[in-house]
């Protein structure tokens, strides 16, 4: 007999396992793992060989385990600290970010496709002027991928998977998120975290270079709440929670975990508790911050099957 | 007489591995990190799991998935790395009087406090959850894996989700409609 406990341990490890990216290049394990191999055999054939693999080993078993200890600081110094690491780091890191969505997901037609498929997690990659999302459907499929060139003129690629089309678009200067932002004044109340939280869940930001903006004001916002550590993924994490004016009555949280080391965001939560039995709805977004190495960069172009064909670009009106 | 052995050629097996990681590298390194408690260490056991199984090559009958997910569980089932990342007792969280109903917040709490507990378990026993949560195999199939009893797998399930279950009580939800706030300890490791 299953219980209602081991129900939550089945879906608790599905759930964590799917939010393991797996990187295209996996198959270099296999030469790494061929490489160590040939080395230890080497070094095995002779005693000085045998100790300095010893050694070798206690290093590499010891060098992944040693982290300083963490300072206890306030929440106006993370989120300050938090924000200095967006408007620097940020934008010379690669930044991947999975986001799933709670309840049935989101419906498919949010990007700029006819379909009644509901999404439920999407795939995001970020580097400079360049980004690129995938959405997947419930059944893991991929329903979209959509890249984006920011510049005098963005250019977005888009490969619809489900009807096996693609479109390429050449939008004017701005991109969508920054038009948004600038349609309002920065400040920290309901309305303006609503609408920081809404610019993240809305596909335009994430065809847009402007989201870290976007999140600087979620944060901005998360004032005078104890921070509180945890670990996410094998790293230590701070947890933020924002104590905004009329967000708690408004049925909103928003819960942000950052990195103890460098401050960047590691996971954005955000629940929507409305007044109907259905209307809850919630985002995770899990934040992963690389090197622009070219195995990286890579995942930015929106690559074109082969057999694919061309349709008209969709409108790109910002409602 | 003697049936003579053709060896099979160093690049036919790296073919044939980087195929399998190909089809099934997804799976295998997910059940890693959940083995191994993150990405990293994942990546790591996935490939210390493939040396080994460079190493026992011609051993290998049958499908080399098969051996490779043994390996892969027989090493974390014996502790591989004991003394490193993964034997690291995490700081636990302490809850405080209950005073707010729960949501999907402390829900995605009680998702990565079970995670964190899962890496609290005996190796033996994480392999063993994970193998039954996770690959949904049966007691004898996990036996097989593990190459050790049918008592000891259902002993070390019995005791790895006792267990579970026994540091995850703060932040199961309370019966009647009583939920317990979340406020963390701060790190003590």
């Amino acid at each position: 007999m299953t219980t209602d406990f081991e129900e939550l341990v089945t879906e608790t490890l599905s759930q964590h396992a799917a939010r393991v990216t797996v990187r295209p290049d996996l198959s270099r394990l296999v030469a790494q793992a061929r490489r160590r191999h040939l080395r230890t055999r080497l070094v095995t054939c002779s005693a000085l060989g045998a100790a300095t693999a010893a050694s070798v080993v206690v290093a590499v078993g010891m060098a992944a385990t040693v982290t300083p200890p963490i300072q206890v600081r306030t929440a106006a110094y993370v989120v300050s600290r938090s924000d200095q690491a967006l408007t620097s780091v940020a934008p010379r890191s690669f930044v991947a970010v999975a986001t799933t969505f709670g309840g049935n997901g989101l419906p498919a037609s949010i990007f700029p496709i006819a379909t009644s498929t509901r999404v439920l997690r999407t795939e995001y990659w970020s580097f400079g002027d360049r980004s690129r999302v995938e959405a997947f459907a419930d059944n893991g499929k991929a329903v979209i991928g959509v890249g984006t060139q920011s510049g005098a003129v963005t250019t977005v690629t888009g490969a619809v998977y489900l009807s096996g089309t693609w479109w390429r678009a050449l939008l004017p200067p701005g991109d969508p998120i920054t038009v948004f932002r600038a349609a309002r004044a920065p400040q920290c109340n309901v309305h303006a975290v609503l609408a920081a939280v809404l610019a993240l869940a809305n596909v335009y930001a994430e065809l847009s270079p402007g989201w870290p903006e976007a999140l600087r004001d979620v944060l901005a916002c998360e004032r005078a709440v104890a921070t509180s550590r945890q670990v996410i993924d094998g790293e230590r994490v701070i947890r933020i929670e924002p104590k905004v004016p009329g967000v708690d009555s408004a049925g909103v949280r928003i819960v942000s975990w950052v990195s103890a080391s460098t401050y960047l965001p590691v996971r954005v939560l955000v629940t929507v508790q409305g007044t109907g039995p259905r209307s809850r709805w919630w985002q995770q977004e899990d934040y992963i911050w690389r090197r622009p190495s070219p195995a990286n960069l890579s995942k930015l172009t929106q690559v074109v099957p082969a057999g694919f064909r061309r349709v008209a670009a969709p409108s790109f009106a910002i409602g | 007489m003697t049936e003579e052995v053709t060896p099979v050629p160093d690049q036919l097996i790296d073919h044939q591995l980087e195929r399998l990681l190909a089809d099934r590298g997804s799976h295998l390194l997910r059940t890693a990190v959940l083995l191994a408690g993150n990405h990293q260490d994942g990546e790591d056991l996935l490939q210390a799991a493939l040396e080994r199984l460079l190493r026992r090559r011609r051993r290998i009958e049958g499908s080399a998935e098969a051996y490779l997910r043994r390996i892969l569980y027989n090493l974390a089932a014996d502790g591989w790395r004991r003394g490193g990342a993964w034997a690291r007792k995490l700081p636990l969280v302490q809850f405080s009087q209950p005073t707010a109903v729960p949501d999907l917040a402390d829900a995605v709490d009680l998702r990565d406090a079970l995670i964190r507990i899962l890496w609290q378990l005996s190796p033996q026993q994480r392999a063993v959850v994970v193998l039954r949560y996770w690959e949904q195999l049966t007691e004898a199939e996990i036996a097989d894996v593990l190459g050790c009893t049918e008592g000891t797998v259902k002993t070390a399930a019995w005791r790895g989700l006792n267990q579970m279950r026994k540091l995850a009580a703060p932040w199961l939800p309370a019966p009647a409609g009583v939920g317990p706030a979340l406020t963390m300890k701060e790190g003590t490791s």
